[in-house]
């Protein structure tokens, strides 16, 4: 199976991941064939720095770690412990991150055709909404 | 929940493998780029709008990078240029400095 471009998401919470709110929208997404999400991993490091990364499987029975269950496509092992090394030092202290592989499903086609004429992205890079607004707010 | 597989997370890393590849297909600074800015993002962490006005400034910053190597080059080139035709630099002088500055 091909596979459309992949984003390597990492969100941190303060408390309690909001899997009961996220799952619906993700769901959402995933059905319009929008995205899906190909791996997750979870990273909480405490007050002192010490990390402990985690998975679904062991969070059984936790509503906000079910919630996520029949969402992930497959858990393939593709982050990496490297990743999660890598990951782990942008993560703060005393907050929980969720770490999701999303593949661009939407992006699938586009790249095949872009491929299929010798097409080549050469930049590609998200930009926050708030920089956008601000550079549009900016007076020129 | 269905118990998952313990899966293996052994594999060489995304974001290295990203890295490596991006230096073989020569789009190595477009990735350096993004992962310097999300290095930058993490170092200000701070509110939200204190974070929005320094990614403008990053973006700033960033864009002219690519270029920056063959500007080097150029100015440099250029002042040598000026150097012989100043007689600060004989020929001999002026072709050996051009050909180290070019690496030939």
């Amino acid at each position: 199976m091909s596979r459309a471009p992949m984003e390597l998401v990492v969100v941190e919470f303060s408390g309690a991941i909001p899997g009961a709110q996220l799952a619906p929208e993700l769901r959402r997404l995933i059905d319009a064939d929008v995205i899906r999400i190909v791996d997750l991993v979870f990273m909480e490091k405490d007050d002192n720095g010490d990390v402990v990364i985690f998975e679904l499987r062991d969070r059984e029975g936790e509503d906000a770690y079910e919630a996520f269950d029949e969402l992930v496509y497959a858990v393939e092992g593709l982050i990496a412990d490297e990743d999660l090394d890598e990951i782990a030092a942008d993560v703060q202290a005393g907050r929980t991150a969720a770490i999701l592989l999303v593949e661009h499903v939407w992006a699938a086609k586009l790249a095949e055709i872009t491929r299929g004429a010798g097409g080549e992205v050469v930049w590609s890079e998200r930009i926050p909404a708030a920089v956008a607004e601000a550079v549009a707010a900016a007076v020129v | 929940m269905l118990l998952r597989p313990r899966v293996g997370r052994g594999r060489p890393g995304l974001l290295g493998t990203m890295t490596r590849t991006a230096v073989v297909a020569g789009t190595a600074t477009a990735t350096v780029n993004a992962v310097g800015n999300r290095q930058s993002r993490r170092q200000q962490a701070a509110a939200e709008q204190q974070a929005a006005q320094q990614a403008v400034v990053d973006q700033q910053q960033a864009a002219p990078a690519p270029a920056a190597a063959g500007d080097d080059m150029m100015t440099q080139l250029k002042q040598l240029g000026d150097m012989k035709a100043s007689g600060l630099l004989t020929d001999d002088e002026f072709a050996a400095a051009k050909a180290k500055l070019l690496g030939t």
